[in-house]
């Protein structure tokens, strides 16, 4: 199994030029069909609105939306271009209330830089095999994290 | 594609014993306040039937996707420079004229601190890494009562060590020290 990214277009949201251009990197590198970078959560939230990416990869800290603000609106059933989107959150934020506070926000993933490249992939293969519904309750919406994850396994001749 | 679900997760077995029923007399049930509401929403197979390809092996697209990556990664790298001393200049002219009572100016402060160590972690460099945490930590937590002139001693030595003008010995040694202070304020305020 592999991740098919020359099906899939992204969105990165980063502050930190660095990191921005290494991630940008990173996936042109695996075959990304498309991927569009911005410094700030508003105008990732624009770029979406524009043309929705199947995969958002965001930092927390930025300036004006930060993450957690923009996992909100990406998450918001009434307004949002694709509630549904995974969204992979970068941060060099480690703490576990932080991590628990972008769960309750509903990031599918979440990872602490420094991130090698083969980390990032293994937890973007996560995130698309990851068959579990949402779950909506009137403060949340997003990855059902009560249920188990399941298989995904090819489809049998 | 086929979807395996998960076990069920284990309920009461049989061969557990059973309790025997209660002498005492039937409590009243007790009033419950309604459940929240909650829905389950099945997600869309779509995005995983196209981003799911089964004609590989998962070992072998793994390694060839990170070798591609380490090379992009190393041209990256030689392409920014020295990332480090010009994010840890920005972090200083953002600290500079630093006022407290300032929350906007706070706010400035405690990001430009997380983005540079964010930069640290990405090109191995702890000490500042640890410099810059601790800036951003002195900021989050004494927020209108954190001293300037803590503020400036993280800046001179998030600059001594971006700069290379400290070896890492005495970056260590002056990240140790600057997490003892903030540490101190920090209690002192509590």
């Amino acid at each position: 199994m592999r991740i098919a990214f020359e099906n899939l277009s992204f969105v990165v949201a980063e502050d930190d030029p660095f990191w921005r251009r290494l991630t940008v990197a990173w996936l042109e590198a695996f075959g990304a069909r498309s991927v569009r970078d911005t410094a700030d959560g508003a105008r990732a939230l624009a770029l979406m609105r524009e043309a929705p990416a199947d995969v958002v990869v965001t930092d927390w800290e930025m300036p004006g939306l930060d993450g957690i603000a923009l996992t909100r609106a990406l998450r918001d059933r009434a307004a949002s271009p694709n509630p549904f989107v995974p969204i992979l959150m970068l941060t060099a934020y480690g703490e576990r209330g932080r991590v628990m506070r972008a769960m309750r926000a509903g990031v599918s993933g979440y990872l602490v830089k420094p991130v090698t490249p083969r980390a990032f992939y293994e937890r973007l293969l996560a995130v698309l095999a990851d068959t579990r519904p949402f779950v909506a309750t009137p403060h949340y919406f997003g990855p059902d994290r009560s249920r188990p994850q399941a298989l995904v396994l090819p489809q049998e001749a | 594609m086929r979807i395996i679900p998960a076990p069920p997760k284990a309920g009461k077995s049989s061969r557990e014993p059973t309790r025997e029923p209660s002498r005492e007399p039937a409590r009243e049930p007790r009033p419950t306040s309604p459940r929240p509401r909650r829905e389950t929403v099945p997600v869309p197979a779509d995005l995983r039937e196209r981003a799911l390809a089964f004609d590989a092996g998962y070992e072998e697209a793994l390694e060839e996707s990170v070798a591609r990556a380490e090379a992009a990664e190393a041209r990256v790298r030689a392409d920014t420079g020295d990332v480090l001393a010009a994010e840890a200049a920005r972090c200083a002219g953002v600290a500079d004229g630093f006022a407290a009572g300032d929350a906007a100016c706070r706010a400035r402060c405690l990001r430009a601190a997380h983005r540079l160590r964010g930069t640290a972690l990405g090109v191995a460099s702890p000490q500042v890494a640890r410099m810059a945490a601790s800036l951003a930590r002195l900021l989050a937590g004494a927020e209108s009562r954190t001293p300037g002139a803590l503020v400036a001693a993280h800046v001179d030595a998030l600059r001594a060590a971006a700069d290379g003008k400290a070896d890492a010995r005495a970056a260590e040694t002056l990240a140790r020290e600057l997490e003892a202070a903030v540490a101190a304020v920090l209690a002192r305020l509590r």
